[in-house]
């Protein structure tokens, strides 16, 4: 068995040709891995490497936490256009195209939103609270929104500038993560196949040599977390392509005013979605997909969040609600499932 | 300004593949043909019927010319079969275990 967690470097395997090369650091926030499988183990690292210099961009450029982040430069100039790196050009055309799919239940215009939630500073920051401080009378001023504002930002592809309408931010943080796997996924699959962890975001590329999977069941053994037992896994399932992520708000969750918020904005009320999904995981072709479409889930709910699985082709999901039921898509199945 | 042209090219591309990576999440028919033909049953039965090598004839079987106890060298005068290596099997777990996983940021 591959050890989950690896400080640096190992290798798996007695068999120098099926050996997997494992990084594990963090980034934006969050626990990131990476596993390729070669037995070129100077090109592993060269990999492996690349991937960690990777997610230091995304975060460095995207985060709004980071007052030099390009995020907040280009959000500091909303009205006026602004060129943008080829990473962040990127990373915004695959967001308004997952805005446009999702007809705006993904919205990447929602940081004033998630601010007046209480939501500014990083997680690990943010005073959790309590309901002591709860007073009915004083709710927040939540703000007006235009009509899906990320319809009107101005794309310049030539001169690759972006312009936001005036007094829009762009907050990437629910497609970022998922992004970011895939891209890494996509450059570690020139070495082997491959598996990235973004914070819980997976994107997996060929199936994995006999140090990590069993004979017959192809794909990299993918946990999906127990809410109730963050500690624990509840499922297990099987990935040897595309990714799968997992949305919820049963961690990034705190008081404000006394009221309980969380991160999941619904962009049609313009506040913390009222759901009865705890979380949601979603298997999709990329990560990117599946990141935006968890969180859809939860915003959506149960029911209308399955039937929005289940009307989406090469969409698989597995949604655990606040009472502790658990609905799941029939094609979880092809994906090797199996309760833990 | 000659490279213009290239530019608007390469953007152009990069927006129409992210489209297109999108695209096939639309709702269809979850019916559609598999992903990849060449790996249905009827391709790949014909690949293994052309790669397939000339069967091999059955060898004879020899009785031990001295009865029981005879060595395996004593079969077949003049040939000597090497050791058999001692095969160490790679421990694997019929049931994986989990080696990431999937859950809400943090």
């Amino acid at each position: 068995m591959f050890p989950a967690s690896c400080d640096w470097l190992s290798v798996s395997g007695s068999d120098p040709d099926n050996a997997v090369h494992c990084q594990t650091f963090r980034a934006m926030n969050c626990a990131m891995a990476a596993w390729v499988a070669t037995p070129d183990r100077v090109a592993a690292i060269a990999g492996l490497e690349r991937v960690r210099e990777l997610m230091a961009e995304v975060e460095a450029r995207l985060s709004r936490f980071r007052p030099d982040s390009e995020l907040a430069y280009v959000n500091a100039h909303a009205g006026q256009p602004v060129r943008v790196s080829p990473l962040f050009w990127e990373v915004l055309v695959e967001a308004l195209t997952a805005a446009e799919m999702s007809e705006g239940l993904y919205d990447p215009t929602l940081l004033d939103a998630l601010e007046m939630a209480g939501y500014t500073v990083s997680f690990e920051h943010l005073s959790v609270g309590t309901r002591s401080g709860r007073n009915p009378m004083v709710r927040p001023l939540w703000p007006r929104r235009s009509r899906q504002p990320w319809r009107q930002i101005e794309l310049n592809p030539i001169a690759r500038t972006v312009t936001l309408p005036p007094h829009t931010r762009l907050d990437l943080g629910g497609i970022a993560k998922g992004w970011a796997a895939e891209r890494a996924a996509q450059h570690l699959a020139a070495l082997g196949p491959c598996l990235v962890d973004a914070g819980g975001d997976l994107a997996a590329r060929g199936t994995p040599p006999p140090a990590v999977a069993a004979p017959g069941q192809p794909g990299w053994p993918i946990g999906i977390a127990d809410p109730f037992h963050p500690d624990r896994d509840r499922a297990l399932l099987l990935l040897h392509r595309g990714g799968v992520a997992t949305s919820g708000v049963d961690h990034r969750h705190w008081y404000h005013r006394g009221i309980r918020q969380h991160h999941l904005i619904d962009p049609r009320t313009g506040r913390p979605a009222v759901t009865d999904v705890l979380t949601a995981t979603v298997i999709a072709p990329t990560a990117t997909q599946a990141d935006v479409l968890a969180s859809i889930v939860v915003i959506l709910g149960a029911r209308a969040g399955l039937r929005r699985l289940l009307a989406t082709s090469k969409v698989e999901g597995l949604l655990i609600r606040k009472d502790g039921r658990i609905e799941t898509t029939p094609g979880l199945m092809a994906y090797g499932f199996r309760w833990l | 300004m000659t490279r213009m042209p290239l530019k608007l090219s390469l953007a152009t591309l990069s927006v129409a593949a992210i489209l297109g990576s999108w695209a096939v999440l639309a709702r269809q028919d979850q019916t559609a043909a598999t992903d990849n033909p060449a790996a249905s049953p009827a391709v790949m039965s014909s690949a293994v019927t052309r790669s397939w090598p000339t069967p091999m004839p059955i060898p004879t079987l020899v009785p031990p010319r001295n009865g029981e106890g005879a060595a395996i060298s004593d079969v077949d005068a003049g040939l000597t079969l090497p050791p058999i290596p001692t095969v160490t099997m790679p421990q694997v777990a019929i049931r994986p275990q989990p080696l990431a996983r999937t859950r809400s940021s943090r």
